[in-house]
């Protein structure tokens, strides 16, 4: 039996009605136990604390940070150390990646052994786990900065992180020993180098075996078509299959670039000052607008993730036309 | 590709003898390194650090000693049971939903069971005078269990999200996809932040939930996103026309989901669930960011004990075997469930 149009349309438009209703329901009754519960414990709500003197430095800023720097500079502070080590993890990853998905590929046991290796021991292991052990059984295990590794008197290498020399004023300066620590030169800070090595070997499991299943997905007819062209195996490689390979590749790299961006957030867990540690930690802890703080910080993650996604879907798309004009 | 024996493939001409060389180098290096380290430099006899002041390899006592601790967290003795009997209990639950015979059962065990059974003996919510501290279970115990009931949760939730969004009214869908969409845009560490800070703020006074409690509802939320996806994936995989030939049937909307669609979905995204459980297993560490003293909190907090000092890397070794084994184990039932990785 069909029911008639009309009455189904109704049905559903009240369903429909009732289901938004249900949703608004829980979602004013959370609000309105929010406000109560703010208002019980006197915490300020709204977003002038951003223009609040901070008052707490950081230990790696790529922009100036002072005394007198407001909450909002803290949080950019934050982002740009975000920014900064995804990056860096991203493009450690690839270039370790594609080692791996090659190694993993050729046709030589050993060189294959180890890329499997590899990718079933990283991929297997928390990154959390990883980081960990980078920086607490590692890093920190290195000499106090007295006793540090040097390189040519130029680079010293301690538990602190690795001084090397640094243009300030227009000329090199040395890092120098002074007190406990170095002066001078500039510091690439353990936190750093913890988060990004984690990030890069984590990762590069994953895209090394993405890399080979790209590769493998490459009909065996191109490569004998090309030895027919008479290319050689390496130009064959370069020329036929990796440009084939990547249109398979692209988009689940980009997934990988969007985990990078979203596992740097594990920085917290090792006070490397990105935006999750400077400003849902520090800043959250100072101003207590637990609300504010963190609906800013998811924000910013999905804005960004959507902006990752976006633009390599563009340059997806652009791959793709290309290669149907080919 | 090419047929060649081992030898020759490995030293066959000079390119190929320079990868071996090199592969060689590396392996025989970070091997020794590894057993001189693990094993015959080791100290696996003794109750305290002093017996380790000679090694020149790893300190397995310390693991040796902590190990109650890595695995109930600040649990007291008398208490373990509660942790036993429940891990016992979901392997059984669990080992239910893999024979045909048993499956029914081992669905309402599962969501029905368990949840009970973890009130009743981890919360302690029937006999609270004979107290257990809720905020002392912890190490493997804490990760297992977190694990376990997040991605249990995650099925019905991921289901419903993932009917919502492919076949729900457009209210509904546009509400699924938001839903989706935020929470795998977002990493899982802020998802724990807001759980443990935000949370509280939303509960009518009076309501409190404990830490753990706060945790899982993150963790599900999270987990279910990332499923509904998984299982949408599944329902595109149907072939078309099922649901007409169920209607034809006389089947109607929810019938032909739950008897024919959503079962065939779910076998074929199977790898992929598992995939999934994986990758939850090894995000459940970041309970330990919170302040929970999951399985890798606890060795994180053992290599700060300062009658422990200097044992880090023992204990991180210890927690990635542990870790290894059961991701390496769930992987390789995940890709003999996959019909197309036997080829």
């Amino acid at each position: 039996m069909k029911r008639p149009r009309n009455v189904l349309i109704k049905q559903s438009i009240l369903w429909q009605l009732v289901f938004v209703g249900i949703v608004l329901a829980a979602a004013s009754f959370g609000l309105h136990n929010a406000l109560a519960n703010l208002e019980a414990r006197g915490i300020s709500r709204g977003f002038d604390f951003l223009n609040v003197t901070a008052g707490f430095e950081v230990v790696q800023t790529l922009i100036s940070f002072g005394e007198g720097s407001t909450y909002l500079r803290a949080f950019f502070v934050g982002l740009l150390n975000t920014v900064y080590v995804s990056v860096l993890a991203i493009i450690g990853s690839l270039i370790l990646g594609f080692l791996v998905g090659f190694a993993r590929f050729f046709a030589h046991p050993l060189s294959r052994g180890l890329a499997k290796m590899w990718i079933g021991g990283i991929r297997n292991i928390p990154l959390l786990l990883q980081i960990f052990f980078i920086y607490f059984a590692v890093l920190q295990s290195l000499p106090e900065p007295r006793d540090s590794f040097q390189f040519g008197n130029l680079i010293f290498v301690n538990n602190r992180g690795v001084f090397f020399p640094w243009i300030v004023d227009g000329e090199w300066v040395r890092p120098v020993l002074e007190g406990f620590n170095f002066v001078g030169g500039t510091v690439v800070i353990p936190e750093l180098i913890a988060l990004a090595l984690g990030l890069t070997c984590y990762t590069s499991a994953f895209i090394g075996e993405l890399v080979y299943a790209s590769l493998k997905s490459v009909d065996k007819g191109l490569w004998e078509a090309s030895r027919s062209l008479g290319l050689s195996n390496f130009q064959a490689l370069r020329l036929v299959i990796l440009p084939e390979s990547l249109k398979v590749l692209l988009p689940p790299l980009t997934n990988q670039f969007l985990n990078v961006f979203k596992n740097s957030s594990l920085a917290a867990a090792i006070g490397y000052p990105d935006l999750v540690a400077v400003f849902a930690g520090t800043v959250l802890n100072q101003t207590g607008q637990a609300m504010e703080v963190i609906s800013i910080t998811m924000m910013v993650y999905l804005l960004i993730s959507l902006l990752i996604s976006i633009a390599m879907n563009y340059f997806n798309s652009r791959l793709a036309r290309v290669r149907r004009h080919v | 590709m090419f047929e060649k024996t081992f030898l020759k493939a490995c030293f066959g001409s000079v390119g190929a003898t320079l990868v071996s060389l090199i592969s060689l180098t590396i392996m025989g290096l970070v091997l020794s390194k590894i057993a001189q380290w693990m094993f015959f430099g080791a100290v696996f006899s003794g109750a305290s650090s002093e017996a380790c002041r000679d090694a020149t390899g790893a300190c397995w006592v310390f693991v040796k000693e902590n190990f109650v601790f890595f695995m109930y967290g600040m649990l007291e003795e008398k208490e373990y049971w509660r942790a036993q009997l429940f891990v016992s209990c979901a392997l059984a639950a669990v080992s239910l939903l893999f024979f045909k015979k048993t499956k029914t059962l081992g669905l309402w065990l599962n969501f029905l069971g368990m949840p009970l059974l973890a009130i009743a003996i981890i919360y302690n919510l029937f006999s609270p005078e004979a107290g257990v501290d809720r905020d002392s279970y912890g190490g493997l115990f804490l990760t297992l269990f977190v694990a376990y009931f997040g991605i249990l949760w995650a099925f019905p939730i991921g289901t419903l999200l993932a009917l919502g969004r492919k076949s729900g009214p457009v209210v509904v869908k546009f509400f699924c996809l938001f839903w989706i969409e935020v929470w795998r845009g977002v990493p899982l560490i802020t998802v724990l932040f807001m759980s443990s800070v935000l949370v509280p703020y939303f509960l009518p006074e009076g309501v409190e939930l404990s830490k753990l409690t706060r945790a899982m509802v993150g963790i599900v939320c999270f987990s279910g996103a990332y499923m509904a996806e998984v299982i949408r994936g599944g329902l595109q995989g149907v072939a078309g026309g099922q649901r007409e030939v169920s209607s034809a049937l006389g089947l109607n909307w929810i019938q032909s989901m739950r008897y024919v669609i959503l079962p065939q979905a779910i076998k074929i995204v199977s790898p992929a669930i598992l995939n999934n459980f994986i990758s939850l297993f090894k995000d459940t560490t970041l309970v330990a960011i919170i302040g929970m003293f999951d399985f890798l909190g606890a060795v994180q907090a053992a290599t700060k004990n300062s009658a422990w000092l200097g044992f880090a890397k023992e204990g991180y070794v210890f927690a990635a075997l542990v870790f290894w084994m059961f991701c390496y184990g769930l992987s390789k039932l995940s890709s003999r469930l996959n019909p197309i990785s036997e080829s």
